[in-house]
């Protein structure tokens, strides 16, 4: 930075921050050729109005308003510098700076011009409006005639109608003029806009309606116009129809607005007559509407829905089971709203029907608050229809109701698929260890998703260390030949004492309880397995298919296990290496090989490189990527890895995994 | 109807325990097509522009830019997804448009979608509803608190369905983050933390000459003249328009737009909002703040845990949620507690797009109307005005109203440019 921009800046910066009266430093950084001199002057002259703009800073308000005011007059300023002079007058600007910026008003530079216009336009002094008004009167360009006028609108400027009226003869200012009488409002704003020649134009027709809400009487009157022409546009008559029923005193009067409203053929007066119903919700308004029902869009008649009371019950119980599915499920919702806790049974009735709402009526179920409710359901869950008792039972169970649980045992024994199926669902949700025993039992019994809800316990519960001693006690008095889904699900907790158990079962007499111990070992979720597992490869006894498992089962935890230590994933993986004669099992022992930090591993790939050129790509590719895992261990090692991938030639689709790897 | 009954029954419908689910339109028959137009097409629209052309429901018609390379790309873009659909090879049909005006006076077009720099939101949004559209205009909804105030109203009084850009609504692990915080689960909320992060300074740019085919003047439009510079009217996450206080809110109007859009729904406070907004350094401040009337605190860029989006902390527990439906609560079981008999269930969606058209076809109110969105950006506009004079301002909800400070009082709106004044 050089020393004059240095200096300008200090300069400025002290100013500002000691709330000194001289612009002169910051009005010469506003016309500097540095950009960022200009800057920092902009900022600066913020900083200074943000300060004095405080409430209780009126004497250095007024201070700066008048320095402001006496820039603005040199008329040897840049444009520029003067507009930017003029922004600290949007915040602080009083009656004070009016007659500046009214001067302002007649310069030929349009920005600046337009700035001093934004100005007054904020500027809560009425002399700010008389400017303004005497600028339009003297104005001809159409984009500046356009800011006159919207200024005025801001301003809510009452001896600007005349202009206005005038403006909105004129197509190319009707749509700011009207939506200056918008913004003022009242009944000459209506008056005016009422008496345009183009009061049909979609523009004006639009304003009467937004004005109307502050025009009393004639605001009624205009609107009722509007709402009956069908000629007027959707949006028009939209305004004017919520108006009508928001402000409607005679609640008679209000029905047949709303009822003709949601009737209309365009979705804007529907849309906007059905939220500003809301609050008239009524007897004499469901009764309205019901009788029109057949009429209504399906739009409607979901607006409708929303506007029913509690005597209109029934009329909504009948439409939960309407073929429209939009309809229904909506009608399931208002009942659920209208009659809370009453509503249950007809909520049971749609869910176990086959009804397009019935999804609808069970979350309903679930979501309704009343002990009431609760016992409604109860009761269904035990008597009844096999569908209606499935729906209470599973409603129950996701109420998390207390007495779910045994409601659910209960009907653990019932045949019909339908309750089984809720209440294995139901039992998976609610069951907890103590269920564990009846399940596990009903499952040995051949009710074969009975085990589907004691595993879901299991991998759900806190308190896995007692549910596996209880299973394993449970064992005990199983005869050996049934013991093949405990073994399951005892892995399928985990743990210690179930790996031990487990593994005591590798040499159980019956043989489909070995293959299932065999298989929880394979599938067992952390890294403690990969002894016993490696055992079973290099066991000379073992049975192949065995044999396959342990080994994928090494593939699998020596790939995901990566917090193991890499010693024991590399001796399990290269013990399975050796064993394996499948070109599957081999592969994924290889690719779970590129994620062991050990040189053994490398040593073991390229072993593997030599001996299986079959596999040399995806050989290649584990190697690039344990040359990246290598890198922060053993950089040497890494780059030898990296050399001899580079080095090796491979088909395409792997060159582009190695490239990626090594790149990394 | 009055405002504050409007949003009761707005609030009602979104704390619904259930919405029609769009998989419930199964039938996506030509017949049912909403026709869309496309307006501003930046960075933002990227994303919406590739989903509407993939919706079987939607047929986009138009596309609109101040840039003519940018919106005759987009015409392109449009014609090639169609023509890809078809299987014939060219498909016509998607108008270019330089100025948002034409585009609303096709009635052949239902709705629009709005992804303009936020200076034009609002004008463009009310247009769009008084020429009888629905509309989805990104976040923040306005620029000014003013200028939501007329939008939410308009929108309501013309019977227009207009969504809020606001997203993570429609996310599930902030919708659960808002339950779990609605329901009471980790006792009474006093603090909570938000992650914006910041924008560089905005500076004074040298002027360069307007590259062809730009329309600079319209694309400035209400806000005041300044010089071109090529990254003034960049679309840049990181920058661009966003860094400059005349086009935005800055990181209060970027990320605020959804993270404090997720706590007024989390608290209930959809129809209302803070008391108070403190800038950093009022007073040694560390971090700027907003205050609810029950004396809870939002604090911008405080850390959080595990860098968490926003942190919600409360005497019983915490909940921390962020993008990628990451979500943590003290204690971790809160996460997946099931919501029980009675408890609050939010406003469903987990399409924010989709939603909005399954709400123009329904014409129910969809899960961020605009008077949501506009108390949302009312707070990205307040916390802006604070840090811009550099003093606390105290605000009303009810009257939506600065308290003791004109001055502050008149940055709720900002004069507009001529001939961009409309609203």
């Amino acid at each position: 930075m050089n020393f004059v921009r240095r200096l300008v800046m200090a300069l400025m910066s002290a100013i500002a921050s000691a709330g000194a009266e001289d612009l002169s430093p910051i009005v010469a950084g506003l016309q500097s050729e540095d950009a960022q001199v200009r800057g920092e002057a902009r900022q600066q002259l913020h900083t200074w109005t943000a300060r004095v703009s405080a409430p209780d800073r009126a004497d250095e308000r007024t201070q700066l308003e008048q320095a402001l005011t006496a820039r603005l007059r040199d008329a040897s300023l840049p444009p520029p510098v003067r507009t930017a002079l003029i922004v600290p007058l949007e915040t602080i600007g009083g009656s004070n700076s009016v007659p500046a910026l009214a001067a302002l008003l007649g310069e030929r530079d349009p920005e600046l011009r337009d700035a001093a216009r934004r100005a007054l336009e904020i500027n809560p002094s009425r002399e700010a409006g008389t400017a303004l008004l005497a600028a339009l009167d003297a104005a001809s360009e159409p984009r500046w005639r356009i800011g006159l006028i919207h200024s005025l609108g801001m301003r809510r400027e009452t001896a600007a109608l005349p202009a206005l009226s005038r403006a909105l003869e004129d197509p190319v200012l009707r749509e700011v003029a009207a939506a200056a009488l918008v913004r003022i409002g009242g009944v000459p704003a209506l008056t005016t806009l009422q008496r345009s020649a183009a009061t049909g134009t979609p523009v004006v027709a639009t304003a009467i309606a937004e004005t109307g809400r502050r025009a009393g009487g004639a605001g009624r009157a205009a609107w009722l116009r509007l709402a009956n022409d069908t000629h007027s546009p959707g949006v028009a008559r939209a305004a004017a129809s919520a108006g009508l029923i928001e402000l409607e005193a005679d609640p008679e009067e209000a029905v047949r607005r709303i009822v003709a409203a949601v009737c209309d053929p365009a979705a804007q007066v529907r849309t906007a007559a059905i939220a500003a119903a809301e609050p008239r919700r009524s007897p004499a308004l469901s009764a309205a509407l019901t009788s029109v029902w057949d009429r209504l869009a399906t739009d409607a008649k979901l607006g409708a829905l929303t506007l029913m009371d509690s005597t209109a019950a029934e009329f909504v119980a009948v439409q939960c089971a309407s073929a429209d599915p939009l309809v229904a499920c909506h009608a399931v919702e208002m009942l659920a709203r209208l009659q809370g806790e009453a509503a249950a049974p007809k909520l049971i009735e749609v869910a176990a029907s086959d009804a397009p709402a019935r999804a609808w009526a069970a979350r309903a179920l679930e979501a309704l608050a009343g002990e009431s409710v609760a016992a409604v359901l109860r009761q269904a869950a035990t008597q009844g229809e096999p569908a209606r008792r499935a729906v209470a039972l599973t409603a129950l169970a996701r109420r998390r109701d207390p007495q779910a649980g045994s409601l659910l045992l209960t009907a653990l024994q019932e045949s019909n698929p339908m309750v089984s199926r809720a209440t294995v669902e139901g039992l998976k949700l609610v069951g907890t260890i103590e269920h564990l025993d009846v399940l596990v039992r009903a499952g040995l019994g051949g009710k074969a998703d009975a085990l589907e809800a004691a595993r879901a316990i299991l991998v759900r519960t806190d308190e896995r260390v007692t549910a596996v001693g209880r299973l394993i006690e449970l064992a005990k008095s199983c005869p050996p030949a049934s013991l093949a889904p405990l073994v399951d699900l005892i892995g399928a907790a985990g743990g210690a004492d179930a790996l031990g158990w487990i593994r005591s079962q590798l040499t159980n007499e019956v043989a489909t309880v070995r293959d299932a111990a065999v298989r929880a070992l394979a599938n067992w979720p952390d890294a403690e397995v990969l002894v016993p597992l490696r055992q079973l490869v290099t066991a000379s006894d073992a049975p192949d298919p065995h044999r396959r498992l342990a080994i994928r089962g090494i593939a699998r935890l020596v790939a995901a296990a990566t917090n193991a230590p890499a010693e024991l994933r590399y001796e399990a993986a290269s013990a399975a290496l050796s064993a394996t004669r499948d070109r599957a099992d081999r592969v994924a022992l290889i690719s779970a090989l590129a994620g062991v930090p050990d040189p053994r591993a490398a040593a073991a790939l390229r072993e593997q490189l030599q001996a299986f050129p079959d596999a040399r790509d995806e050989i290649l590719v584990a190697m690039a990527g344990l040359a990246e895992v290598l890198q922060s261990r053993d950089r040497t090692l890494a780059r030898e890895l990296a050399k001899q991938v580079m080095e090796t030639p491979s088909a395409p689709t792997a060159a582009k995994s190695k490239a990626e790897a090594l790149a990394k | 109807m009055n405002r504050r009954a409007f949003l009761r029954r707005t609030v009602l419908a979104a704390s619904a325990p259930m919405i029609a689910p769009s998989r419930l339109f199964g039938d996506r028959a030509p017949s049912h097509r909403i026709t869309i137009g496309l307006i501003g097409m930046g960075l933002m629209m990227r994303t919406h522009l590739r989903s509407m052309c993939g919706r079987p429901d939607v047929q986009v018609l138009a596309v609109c830019d101040v840039d003519r390379g940018r919106r005759q790309a987009a015409r392109e873009a449009v014609e090639a997804a169609y023509a890809a659909k078809s299987g014939t090879g060219s498909w016509k049909g998607c108008e270019a448009a330089h100025e948002f005006e034409s585009v609303l006076a096709r009635e052949d077009i239902q709705a629009v979608l709005i992804a303009t720099p936020d200076h034009w939101h609002a004008p463009i949004a009310c247009a769009a509803i008084r020429a009888g559209k629905d509309v989805y205009v990104q976040k923040p909804m306005t620029l000014t608190q003013r200028e939501g105030r007329v939008l939410s109203d308009l929108a309501r009084r013309c019977g227009a369905i207009v969504q809020v850009g606001s997203q993570q609504r429609s996310e599930a692990a902030f919708r659960r983050a808002a339950e779990i915080v609605r329901n009471g689960w980790i006792g009474r909320v006093h603090t909570i933390y938000a992650r914006l992060g910041e924008f560089p300074p905005a500076v004074e740019l040298p002027e360069e000459p307007v590259p062809d085919g730009f329309d600079y003047d319209r694309w400035l439009g209400p806000t005041p003249w300044r010089p071109y510079n090529a990254e003034r009217v960049q679309g840049d996450y990181g920058g661009g328009w966003r860094r400059f206080w005349e086009y935005g809110s800055r990181k209060n109007g970027d990320w605020g737009a959804h993270h404090f859009d997720i706590i007024q729904w989390a608290l209930g406070r959809d129809d209302s909002g803070p008391v108070e907004f403190i800038p950093k350094g009022w007073e040694g401040a560390e971090y700027q703040m907003h205050v609810y009337a029950d004396g809870v605190r939002v604090l911008r860029d405080h850390p959080t845990r595990n860098g968490h989006m926003i942190q919600f902390i409360g005497t019983e527990g915490e909940v921390c949620v962020s993008r990628g439906n990451r979500l943590e609560t003290i204690p971790a079981a809160l996460a997946t507690r099931p919501l029980g008999p009675g408890d609050v269930r939010l406003y469903e969606s987990s399409d924010h797009e989709g939603n909005w058209l399954d709400s123009i076809r329904t014409r129910r109110p969809p899960i961020c109307p605009a008077e949501i969105g506009h108390r949302t950006a009312t707070i990205c506009i307040l916390a802006g005005i604070a840090e811009r004079l550099g003093r606390p301002i105290r605000w009303d909800p009810v009257r939506e109203d600065i308290v003791g400070d004109e001055a502050a009082r008149r940055w709720l709106d900002r004069p507009r440019r001529a001939p961009y004044v409309m609203l």
